[in-house]
């Protein structure tokens, strides 16, 4: 935490729930990808930090995973988000939003 | 579930870090083929693509953490469960009577104890001494009356003559029989009090 390699102001659920959100199955790889292509850059981490989340994700039922063959026919694990993980997406969703008008409520006024 | 899981998994640590493993060096080695794709050498390729994966061990740690449950942690979870194991255990023991000693005998109003009740009384004798004495009232003996519907133990818990209608008395119960108080359905002592009256017309 507070590596400046993390600019994700403890967005990484939200943002991994949003990478898997219309239903793909992804690999780690690619759902690091998706963010990074997603916000032209700017939201970046350190990679390795995703796995952990991935795997913690798992165990609270909001993605499950499986082995499989990737497009270049290796083994891989890929995840896909659950009902459950839906509907956490809303909730952090709609947490986010609402954190992010209050800052700029404040940075308006201060 | 999820508990379950994490506790099973404390033995099995091996293969799962090596599911780890391949799960971490799958993304690295895609990376640096890219960066490769991308016209770097080998080399740069994989500098750059440790350098923006960071720290593997670290990462694999995380995953264990999520994974596996820690050793203390699983520890604690036998040991509350056995003790619970066994203090279950035990009350139900208990509750079915095991090292709960019998007592010598049990009193009529006890949990689960039928009374016994009588199939046969004699009378005492009211002798001419104690008539002509003019001794009359009564007499209270506690007795307990045993499995063979026999009482026996018999104590004069409200005297009137001691050596005389006392001993009377003493001697009808001795020939009393009883159908035995029970307990779960067996025979099993019971104390009673019994009062004879002499009474002078």
């Amino acid at each position: 935490m507070g590596r400046p390699a993390d600019r994700l102001f403890g967005t990484l659920d939200l943002l991994i729930l949003r990478a898997l959100a219309n239903g793909d199955t992804l690999h780690g790889y690619d759902i690091t990808d998706r963010i990074k292509t997603a916000s032209r850059e700017v939201l970046t981490m350190e990679e390795g930090s995703l796995y952990p989340a991935l795997h913690r994700m798992e165990e609270a039922r909001w993605l499950k995973s499986e082995w499989d063959v990737s497009a270049n026919n290796r083994r891989a694990r890929f995840y896909t988000v659950t009902g459950k993980g839906r509907r956490h997406l809303k909730q952090l969703e709609a947490d986010w939003l609402r954190h992010v008008d209050a800052v700029a409520r404040v940075l308006r006024t201060a | 579930m999820s508990f379950l899981t994490r506790f099973f998994n404390l033995f099995r640590r091996d293969a799962l870090n090596r599911e780890f493993e391949d799960e971490l060096s799958f993304h690295v080695e895609r990376r640096i083929e890219r960066h490769i794709q991308a016209g770097m050498s080998r080399a740069e390729a994989e500098a750059k693509a440790h350098q923006e994966f960071g720290n593997l061990t670290r990462a694999k740690q995380g995953m264990q953490e999520v994974r596996v449950m820690r050793t203390s942690v699983a520890v604690a979870a036998l040991i509350s469960v056995s003790l619970c194991v066994a203090a279950g255990t035990w009350f139900w023991l208990r509750s079915t009577g095991f090292g709960v000693p019998a007592p010598a005998y049990y009193q009529i109003g006890d949990e689960g104890v039928t009374p016994p009740s009588v199939i046969r009384e004699r009378k005492p004798d009211y002798p001419d001494a104690a008539k002509q004495a003019r001794i009359q009232g009564s007499i209270v003996m506690e007795c307990i009356v045993q499995p063979t519907g026999i009482c026996d133990d018999v104590q004069i818990a409200q005297s009137l003559d001691p050596v005389g209608l006392d001993r009377e008395a003493i001697r009808a119960i001795q020939e009393w029989r009883f159908r035995p108080g029970t307990r779960m359905g067996e025979p099993v002592p019971v104390k009673v009090n019994v009062e004879f009256s002499f009474t002078l017309r």
